[in-house]
Order: C-alpha cells, then structure tokens, then sequence
C-alpha cells in the first residue's frame, strides 16, 4: 500500500474537485473559506463549492496525506485565528503535477489542438 | 436576519454524521457566515439568502452521501480486522442453516408457538371485527345515534327511541346535524311474478343515506319530497344483492317494479354491494310517506317509539355542544307529548357514537374474556419455547465457548440467537395464521347468530385482512424476540475456560438449589396459567350445563315454527283475525298435525315485543304499579302446542273474540309481581300506554300458567300477558305447529296449505323449536366451547413443559444419578427424587394459579350463570387434575432416570 502512494500516476485521472483543491493551495496555506474563494476565481465561478462537499474533500485529501491542517496563518487572516488552515504537503503536490501532465499531454494531441482552436474560432 | 439562516444551518448540521458534525461542523458554519456574509457585502440581502437557500438544499445529498462513506468505511474496516461480515442477510442465511440442523427441535417449537399464535390471531382477528373495525362509513366519527330520554319520576333516565311526531321536533330544529336520519326495521312479503318471499328491509328518511354518506351503484336515493307525512311517493331502493337474485341485475335501472306488501313500487336506485344499512340486514328500504300503507298504519299516529335516529355532526360541532342543544328541546317535547306519556317527566335526548353503539356489550365481554384467554395460551407455548431455546443454548455451550475464544463478541453471539428465535417466532405465526384461518369460520357463525337479535349492526364481518397479518407479525417477532432474549444472554455468558475444559455441568443449577432457576421459573408460569385457563374453563362449562338444564317451561318436542306477515294494504285490522283463522284452520287440517297456534314470538328467542302494563286508574289512582310485560297475541290451542301448564283458572277459548269482554292470562311471575299473594283471577289490567289508555283495552285476568323461557338463554325469567289474536291482532306472527311429521315432509304441506289461504303470502324463518332452543346458547356454547378448547391447549402445551424439563434435568445429570446408583442408592428413591422435584414445581404453580384465578375469575363473571366464579369445587378439580397431568408428565423422566446403568454412564466419563 505504501509503495502505491509513491506512484503519483496510480491516482490518475484525478476527480476535478480534488486537483481543484489542490491548485487553490499551490501558492499559499487557506482555510475552508480562501480554498471555496480561490476555486471559484480559478474556474469564473464556474465551481462553487458549499461547506458540505468543501469538508469532506478536504478530509479525504488529508486522510490520502495530500494536505495537512496546519496551525500557520497568513497575517491578512488575523480575524480567523479560529479556522482550521490547509497546506499542500510534498505527496499533494506530485499527484497535482502528475495530474497537470496528464491533462497537458491531453491537450497537447494534435486532435485535440484542433478540436480546441475550432472552437474557439467559431 | 443573518442570524436566522445561521441558525437554520446550524440544526441542518444535525443531518451529517456524527464524526463529521464533531469535526468539522464548526467550520462549515463559519464558511457558511463567510459566504453569507461576502454574498450581502457585495450583492445584496436578496442574494444572500438565495445563496444560504442553495447551501441547505445542497445538505441532503452531501449528508446522505457523508453516511454511504461512513458505513463503507466501517464495513471495510470490519474486513480488514478479518471478522465476518455482519449484515442480517448472512445472519439470516445463517440462523436457517442452523435451525434446519435441528429438525426435531424446530418442530416441536413451531408446533407449540402456532398453537399459541393461532389461538391469539383467530381472537384477536374476532375482536378486530367486533370492537376495533372502524365503520365502513365516510368520517364514521361524526356519526351519532340520537335517543329520546325520559325519566320516570324515582326511576334513572332511560335512553329510548322515537315516535314520528317527536322525531320532527328532532329535524326541525337546527341542533348541530349535517343530517339526520330516522330509520326502523321492517318485514316485507316480495310478491309480483313467481312465488312470495320474504325480506328484510328499512322504513327510512329520505336522506338517510346522504347521513351515513353511502352514495347508490345505480340510481338514485330518496328526493326529499318523497318523504314525509305528505310525500306519497311509490318509490323503493334495493340491495345489490337482491338487484342481482331479484331483479336480474344487468345494465342500467329501466323502471323495475316491485310489488312491496303488496304495493307496486318503482325501484329508483341500488345500493352498493355490501350495504345492508345500520341494521345490517335490509335488502329494501322505503320511505316514511310508504310506511302506513306497506308496514304499519299508524306509523304517523302512533306515540310508540319504534324509529332509531342517526346524525351526522356539522364540522366544528361537538358532542357538547349539541348535547346542550339537545336539552333545549324539552320543553316543546314535553309541552306536545307529555299527555300522551303520563307519569314519564323529564324530557330531553341524548347522543351515543355510533361506533360504539353497535357493539353489543355481551359480545364485547365474551371477546376479550375469549382474546385474554388465547393470550394466556400464547404466553404459556412462549414460555415452553423459552424453555425449548434455554436447553439447546447449554447444548451449544461447547460451540459457543469456542467461538468466545476465537473472538466473537458476546453482542454477537447474541444477536445470532435472537435472529433465530425471531425467525421461529414469524414462522410459528405464520403457522398461527393458517390455524386463524380456519377457526374464523366459527368466529363467523356465532356472530352471524348473535346479530339478528340487535337492533343496530356490528358491521362484523370476521376475516383476516391487513391488521390481523400487521398483528400477527408484531406479536409472533416480539415472542421470538423477547422470549428468545433471556436464553440467548444465558447462552453467550458461558464461562469459556470452564467449558473448553469440559468441567461446566449447568444442570443442577439451571431448575435452582437454594434459588429458583430460570427452568423452575418456566414450569411454573405455565402451570399458573394453566391452572387459570382450567378454571375459566370449567366455570364456562359449568354454566353451559346449568343453562341446558334450565327447564325451558315447555315442550319442545316436534314443534315447527315460522312467520307469516299479512300484507296490512290487503288486509285490515278487522280481515287480519279472519286471515289468521283460516290459516290455522288450513294448518290443523294436514295430516299429522296434532294442533297449531299463532303467537307473535316463539320461546327461546329475542324478538317479543315489550309493552307496558298498568293497573286501572281506579284501582292505582296514581299509576304507580306499571311494568313492562312480553305481549302474547295467541289462539286456543297455544299451551296445548307448547305444552304449557295451566296453573289457574282457565285458558283463552274460541268463544273470547271481538264483542265478547276482554280477557287475558299471565304466567306466574307476572301475577306475583302485580298482585303479590293475592289470587289473580278476576282482576283488571290496562293493556299498553299512550294511546292504548282506553277503556277498551282494559282486560280481566282469567287465568295463570306457568312461566316459560322466552328471551335468550341467560335471561330471567320476565312478565308475560297472553291476550287472543281474536279480541287484540297484530299483523305478522309466528305460527306454531305440533306435529309428528319430520321437518322434509312437514313444511312442504305447509307451504302449499298457506298458499290454498293467500297465494301472495310466503312463509319465513322456519326452524324446529330444538334449533331454536340451541341458537339460544348460541353464545355461551361458543365461549364454552373456545375456552375448553384453549384449556386443553395449555395442559397440553403444560405437560410438554413439564415433561421436556424435567427430560433435560435427567439426561444432564445422568453422571450424577449413575454415581448414587453405583454407590448404592435404590431405584424407588431416584424416582420418587425426580418426582418430587417436578411435584413441587407443579404444585408451586398450581398454588399460584388458584390465586390468579380468584383474581382473574371477576373478569368472567358476566359470563357466568348459576356458578360462582370463585366456586371451590370448580377451583379443587381444576387444581387436582392439572397437578395429575403433572405428575404423569414427569413419571416417564424419572423411570427413565431409575433406569441408567452406573457402568455405562461411569465409563462414558
């Protein structure tokens, strides 16, 4: 079990909401809050989590060791000193770079390359 | 504001898993502030609360899914520690296999709980029919019988029915009623095409059936301007059942006419199938504007209260407050009908739920006295299961403590127990329910029988529909469940160490040294139940006995009777003695008949109509000696067809007819009541109250004969007034035949000698006066017959419990019984040990039993006739017999304890 964590391919293709979570936390340590925030940016508002999907992700995604709670905050936040903050850990941040490959490798296809500049064409 | 949807997420949490809720609930209410909060800031309050709005209908799904993970993880979690997987199925799956293992017991247990389901299902399925079955009725709550109350002065209010005159006072006032309805119970003779038959019918308002909320299958109902004094309408509703037998009963109404008393009605609608009305048995229902022509003359006149009244409240009205408005009709009532009801003060009316007036009290009580019986049974088969489940758990002591060792939790070892014994207690019902099956059919017999003899319907219909299978899950489940219970803790709380090493021996301890153990205690509650069931038994029997022996006042022997009723359109009060004559002429003159008589009840039956009896005013200035009296309208030849003795004086003659002075005959109990230790004869009597109050109806008493049993089995012997058919008719009657002819031969002559008087007038109910006499017991027979039954069942059920402890007891100290033996000890002694242990148990049961009968036996006493319910005797031979069953049970252990061989038993060591 221990070695297939390692295989940071093995968990491919990620869910959307999980790389979603994971590349809210690249930049900087959030809580429940900033992650909703930042993904909501990331996709023009496409995706707009709500507590009771946010928290058991998040946990999930614990549980897998690709976040951590960490007690850092960032000193904008000072008002929150209550919430819990999440930080991507070095495990998290293979499998989210494993996952942006894969999707590159995706798109990088010359059938898709049509596919996309078709579209955005028309 | 903000606040309010907070709070409304924070309860919403409560949807969640626990884990979750602890752990992260306080950060998703603080996420949920932030949205709120962001979404306010920046668009607006309208749109934070459609955001806060979308969050909660988002927690259905995300809880329900945060569940599914929970229960995945456990399940897998329960894998990885290698246990079994425990869901029920496999329990299940399990618990048969095991059960199926153990062909024998399961037999014997199944056996013992269908008889003991089967008895409870059958009574409860008896009283969910006759006291718990809502109406068949649209809002049945809302409906109400009305009764007219009097109170004759020193005397309680008497809750009686209607005249037409004080039923329109009823209708005309505005009380609370949606509607109101009067209705009575009427005879009509079928006549037109083919040959006359009788049926049964009701006189009712025309908007009876809008009251009851019964709409027809075709057709329609009564119009209001059909009803009533001014009315005449010749207009009839029928039964489906007799729309179908009579009338053909295909396609649409066309004008049907049938000829009712021989009036020609058109049928205008038909009712429902099913719908008899709340008489439960009418086929034909006319209005009141018909009545006086087709049933009763002066229905419009009369001051008699014959007409049942049913109401249904307006929504909002209660029973208070109509109640209330009920009392404001006294004055009116006594201001129009006092004269007519002298002496009778205090008028007023009163409702009664109409649900609960249809149940007759006798009826009630033999139902739960019957269901607490069968109950009884249950519980005694429930603790011989206990008994059956507590030996094969020290059976599996081994097994048990094996897989203790192994791991299995104890929670587990007794769920699996408790699965089994829930799965033989379903299995026993089901058994019960085709046992429920098959004694319903007596349940309906009896019920049929008791009917007729009510004014209103039970609507008791016995069958097994979706509570009884409701009822029966529950309680067989509960029984394999609770019963199994205690056996299944013992069972699993094996001492694992010292049954591994093979020193555990539960016997001596399971029937109790110094303390009683849990087999001690099964033994006897069964005999105490036992015992109680025997008594009641016996004291039901008992009763039955005395009942039968109850002289009847008459002869029975080869008398025939059955109803005619002269249509009243045809024949006036002045044809109807002539009519009658002849027929008794044309009856005396087949051969074989001895003599023949008309009477308008026959003894041992409940139809005799009461009619109050009073002295002259001269000789009672006050009125104070008035008493209701059975009135007989008779011929001659009445006590020579019944055999009636005559006591005094002399009995009514062809020659007391119209013209000649009034006279009457009362049996002895009347002339004691009236004139205690005077002679009767010569003295005057007023026949009837109300409108009969003249001087023509005054009658001198010329003879007395003995009291004969007219009313139901049970009933005292009461008041009788015979007066001739020739000086006071009345239109229908039975006829009474002595004959030596059998019934096949009889009744045909019968029929053909009526026909040769009136070709339209069709002969009914036709029975021997010995079916008569036996329908009379009809009920007492039936709980008689039910508690016998039951109270074999429980010696029986009582028996095998003894005899499989005391089984058990032997064969697990079989090593103990060899040793004594090896070092000496006699045989006589073994027996009389094991013996003596079952004696004791049995008679600890009896002695307890005795007690609960004489506490219980109150409960019974309605039931009872001529027997005490705490009668030694009865309670001494029950006690005697149940403790010689006991013994004989346990005979067969102990000779079969006496008869182990110490080397065989040593060796086995």
């Amino acid at each position: 079990m221990g070695k297939a964590t390692d295989d940071s391919n093995v968990h491919a293709p990620l869910r959307p909401v999980d790389f979603h979570v994971l590349l809210s936390l690249l930049s900087r340590d959030l809580h429940g809050y900033g992650v909703v925030k930042e993904i909501e940016r990331r996709t023009a508002g496409a995706i707009k989590l709500v507590p009771g999907n946010l928290y058991p992700v998040l946990r999930r995604l614990v549980e897998a060791g690709w976040l951590e709670e960490t007690a850092e905050r960032q000193a904008e936040d000072v008002e929150h000193k209550q919430r819990r903050y999440y930080a991507i850990t070095a495990l998290g941040r293979r499998i989210a770079a494993a996952e942006a490959v894969r999707l590159r490798m995706l798109v990088e296809e010359n059938e898709v390359q049509a596919l996309v500049e078709g579209w955005s064409e028309g | 504001m903000t606040t309010v949807w907070v709070r409304i997420y924070r309860a919403l949490l409560r949807l969640y898993p626990r884990g979750m809720r602890v752990r992260d609930g306080h950060e998703m209410l603080g996420l949920f502030v932030d949205l709120l909060e962001e979404e306010r800031r920046e668009r607006g309050s309208m749109a934070a609360a459609k955001r806060a709005i979308g969050v909660y209908l988002e927690v259905p799904r995300s809880a329900w899914a945060a569940h599914v993970a929970v229960r995945r993880t456990r399940q897998l979690g329960r894998l990885r520690r290698g246990h079994f997987v425990g869901d029920v199925g496999t329990d299940l799956r399990r618990a048969a296999v095991s059960l199926r293992r153990s062909p024998g017991f399961v037999a014997v247990a199944l056996l013992t709980l269908a008889l003991g389901m089967g008895a409870t299902t059958a009574m409860f399925t008896l009283i969910h029919a006759t006291l718990l079955r809502p109406l068949p009725f649209p809002e049945p709550d809302n409906l109400y019988m009305v009764y007219l109350t009097t109170r004759t002065p020193g005397r309680e209010t008497r809750p009686t029915r209607w005249s037409y005159g004080e039923f329109q006072v009823l209708r005309d006032r505005d009380l609370g009623f949606q509607g109101l309805a009067a209705f009575a119970r009427a005879e009509f003779n079928l006549t037109g095409e083919g040959v006359p038959y009788h049926v049964r019918g009701e006189v009712v308002s025309s908007g009876y059936f809008a009251v009851l909320g019964v709409p027809t299958a075709l057709g329609r109902t009564f119009l209001a301007g059909e009803d009533g004094a001014s009315g005449r309408t010749a207009v009839a509703v029928v039964s489906d059942e007799l729309w179908r037998s009579a009338l053909g009963g295909r396609g649409g109404l066309r004008g049907e006419q049938i000829k009712v008393n021989g009036v020609a009605m058109e049928v205008i609608g038909v009712m429902p199938p099913g719908f008899k009305g709340l008489t439960g048995r009418a086929d034909v229902w006319v209005t009141h504007a018909m009545a006086p022509e087709v049933y009763y003359p002066s229905h419009f006149t009369s001051h008699q209260h014959f007409l049942n009244v049913a109401g249904r409240l307006r929504d909002g009205q209660t029973v208070e407050s109509v109640a209330s408005a009920l009392n404001s009709l006294e004055p009116t009532l006594a201001e129009q009908f006092g004269a007519q009801h002298e002496g009778e003060g205090q008028w007023g009316a009163t409702l009664r739920s109409l649900g609960s007036e249809r149940i007759d009290p006798a009826v009630r009580r033999a139902s739960l006295v019957l269901f607490g019986a069968a109950f009884l049974v249950l519980m005694i088969a429930s603790a011989n299961l206990a008994a059956l489940l507590l030996s094969r758990g020290l059976a599996r002591q081994r097994e048990m403590a094996i897989r203790r060792a192994l791991g299995s939790s104890r929670a587990r070892l007794v769920r699996e127990a408790l699965i089994e014994s829930g799965l033989l207690g379903l299995s026993g019902g089901a058994l019960g329910l085709l046992l429920t099956l098959w004694l319903t059919q007596w349940g309906a017999s009896f019920l049929s029988a008791r009917l007729a003899t009510r004014q209103l319907s039970q609507f008791a219909t016995v069958s097994v529909d979706g509570s009884v299978l409701l009822f029966t899950a529950i309680v067989s489940l509960g029984t394999g469940l609770v019963f199994g219970l205690g056996p299944a803790l013992r069972a699993s709380r094996a001492d694992v160490d010292m049954t591994l090493r093979g020193g555990a021996r539960a016997g001596p301890a399971m029937l109790g040294g110094r303390r009683p153990g849990p087999f001690a205690v099964l033994v006897v509650s069964e005999f105490t139940l036992a015992l109680i069931l025997l008594v009641g038994a016996s004291l039901m029997l008992e009763t039955l006995d005395n009942l039968r022996a109850r002289a009847p006042g008459f002869d029975p022997e080869g008398v025939v009777t059955f109803r005619i009723q002269p249509p009243l359109a045809e024949y006036s009060s002045e044809q109807g003695p002539a009519l009658l004559e002849r027929v008794l002429d044309a009856v005396s003159g087949i051969q074989g008949v001895t003599s023949a008589s008309v009477g308008p009840c026959a003894p041992l039956m409940t139809t005799c109509a009461w009619r109050e009896v009073r002295l002259p005013l001269e000789v009672d200035p006050g009125g104070a000696v008035r008493a209701t009296f059975r009135r007989h309208y008779v011929g001659p030849d009445f006590l020579r067809t019944l055999g009636i003795p005559l006591l005094r004086g002399r009995w009514i003659t062809r020659g007391d007819r119209q013209g000649s002075p009034n006279v009457t005959v009362v049996n002895r109990r009347a002339a004691e009541t009236l004139w205690p230790g005077e002679d009767p004869i010569g003295k005057r009597v007023v026949l009837g109250s109300g409108e009969f109050m003249n001087p023509d109806s005054t009658a001198i008493v010329v003879g007395m004969v003995a009291d004969v049993r007219y009313g139901t089995a049970e009933e005292p012997i009461g008041l009788d007034i015979y007066t001739s058919y020739r000086q006071f008719s009345r239109s229908f009657t039975y006829v009474m035949v002595k004959s030596d002819l059998p019934l096949s031969t009889l009744v045909p002559e019968l029929r053909s000698a009526i026909r040769g008087v009136d070709p339209d007038l069709p002969i009914y109910d036709v029975a021997t006066m010995g079916s008569r006499g036996s329908s009379a017991l009809a009920r007492p027979r039936f709980t008689g017959f039910l508690l016998a039954s039951f109270a074999a069942l429980a010696l029986v059920l009582a028996a095998l419990g003894i005899y499989g402890v005391m089984s058990e007891l032997v064969s697990r100290r079989r090593r103990e019984l060899g040793v004594r033996m090896a070092i000496g000890a006699d045989r006589r002694i073994l027996i009389r040990y094991i013996v003596g242990r079952g004696a004791t148990l049995a008679l600890a049961g009896v002695s307890l039993g005795v007690v609960g009968a004489l506490i219980l036996a109150r409960v019974l006493e309605s039931q009872l006739w001529g027997v005490s319910s705490t009668d030694g005797l009865v309670l001494a031979g029950a006690a005697t017999f149940l403790l010689a069953v006991g013994l004989v049970a346990v005979l067969v252990p102990a000779i079969r304890a006496a008869r182990v061989d110490p080397v065989v038993v040593l060796r086995s060591e």
